[in-house]
């Protein structure tokens, strides 16, 4: 399994990626939104999944969502939202934007990668 | 790596471990080659960064062998773990301290 990652804290991002890599799945990373878009038009093979937290500078992972959902090349990309959000209300505008599901930071690692295999099918 | 990890394989955790705690919990963690013990008995201040790292941290140090524990730990922590709803056990791999 392939993920993209993109989270502004390099201590999260350090997280995720120690947790998936553990698992053998091969984990790209991004500091922001933009940085995000332009990790994920240089990757070929494209990722399995997204992992995005919401606020970030530059581009947040709404507007980031958004602007994936708008490329038909990676409509069937799911996406999951990792923030330490979890008001109703924001849920609510990540599934508009696009978004596949949510998991809330801190994350539990063996939810996370649960998370990933159930979104992506693949173990 | 310099990582303020002591010889004894101790990490001394600040009053505050907050988002700058974090990184040097994350260094200790990704630096450490043994088990590795984070003394926990002056912190105040328990935030989401600091929780994940210990969350992430116990199952990366488990997968190389090496144990994490916490001890000793402050009320102030324990304050923190309550309300954030984690239990301590869930941060370590050895048992909790008394």
């Amino acid at each position: 399994m392939r993920v993209l990652a993109i989270d502004d804290s390099r201590t999260i991002r350090d997280m995720v990626r120690i947790t998936l890599e553990r698992e053998g799945i091969e984990t790209t990373l991004a500091e922001d939104g933009l940085q995000g878009l332009a990790v994920l038009e240089s990757l070929d093979p494209r990722p399995d999944a997204i992992l995005t937290d919401v606020n970030m500078p530059r581009l947040d992972g709404f507007g980031f969502i958004e602007r994936v959902r708008q490329r038909a090349e990676y409509a069937g990309i799911p996406i999951l939202v990792l923030t330490t959000e979890s008001a109703r209300d924001l849920k609510l505008k990540a599934r508009a934007a696009g978004a596949t599901g949510w998991i809330v930071k801190p994350f539990d690692p063996a939810r996370l990668v649960g998370a990933l295999r159930t979104v992506t099918g693949l173990v | 790596m310099s990582t303020g990890t002591r010889a004894d394989g101790v990490f001394t955790l600040k009053e505050r471990l907050d988002i700058a705690g974090a990184e040097a919990l994350r260094d200790a963690i990704l630096g450490a080659d043994g088990d590795l013990t984070v003394d926990a008995g002056s912190v105040s201040l328990l935030t989401t960064p600091g929780l994940q790292v210990l969350m992430a941290g116990r199952d990366h140090l488990a997968a190389k062998g090496h144990a994490l524990r916490i001890a000793p730990v402050s009320s102030g922590f324990h304050a923190c773990l309550r309300t954030l709803g984690v239990p301590l056990e869930r941060l370590q791999t050895g048992e909790a301290p008394a």
